[in-house]
């Protein structure tokens, strides 16, 4: 599943994917494949990722069942 | 942790592409050994550089597996299924023997028929016990692992 939201909160920062890549440690690639739900990154990649674009793991990584309490 | 220059996805990537290839290596030589013993006839000292390569190969990746608690990723861990695994070890190795036997009457290997029921029995019931000894160190170091694991 892609993670628009991710992509979104990037491109408010304005910030390509090169420049998020080279904030958190990885490569471009890397975040390419991240954004289009190709890639299921570490909770610690995703920690990085979420202080480098200013926002929370629930903001970016939660995802909420349709029709079912979640935790 | 070793130092490396790629990132979490590239190391993924790159443990994928290694365990193929450990794959491919093992079987691969698993397929030349049997098939240099079984077609081409030859004898245990001709496969000697296979083997050398092969048999620690096995041997790493059979401890591996089991210090890592690893055993029962496809073949269920029951009597049934280990019955089952020891019977499959036997019939191959009978069975494999007895078509070299019959593809190379000239070398003194004895008879197909009563060598494919010595292998068969023999293969089997040491395979039996080798994994009735295995499941038992598996189990003990689950529960070691298990045990280590809920202290922390």
């Amino acid at each position: 599943m892609k993670n628009l939201r991710m992509k979104m909160a990037r491109m408010q920062l304005g910030m390509s994917q090169t420049e998020l890549a080279q904030a958190v440690g990885v490569t471009r690639q890397t975040i390419g494949l991240i954004e289009s739900g190709e890639f299921n990154p570490s909770i610690r990649l995703c920690v990085a990722i979420c202080r480098a674009l200013h926002t929370t793991l629930n903001d970016l990584f939660w995802e909420e069942e349709h029709g079912k309490d979640t935790l | 942790m070793e130092k490396t220059r790629y990132d979490e996805r590239q190391e993924s990537q790159l443990l994928r592409i290694e365990s193929k290839g450990g794959a491919f290596a093992w079987w691969g030589l698993l397929a030349v050994i049997l098939g240099q013993w079984v077609v081409f006839g030859s004898d245990f000292s001709r496969l000697a550089g296979e083997l050398a390569v092969f048999l620690p190969l096995s041997v790493y990746l059979g401890v591996s597996s089991l210090l890592s608690g690893l055993r029962d990723r496809y073949w269920p861990a029951t009597v049934r299924g280990k019955l089952l695994l020891a019977l499959l070890f036997g019939l191959s190795a009978g069975g494999l023997n007895a078509l070299a036997i019959a593809l190379h009457p000239q070398r003194a290997w004895g008879r197909p028929l009563p060598m494919f029921l010595t292998l068969l029995i023999s293969v089997f019931a040491f395979a039996f016990l080798a994994l009735l000894c295995l499941e038992a160190l598996w189990r003990r170091r689950r529960k070691a692992l298990d045990e280590e694991r809920e202290e922390e």
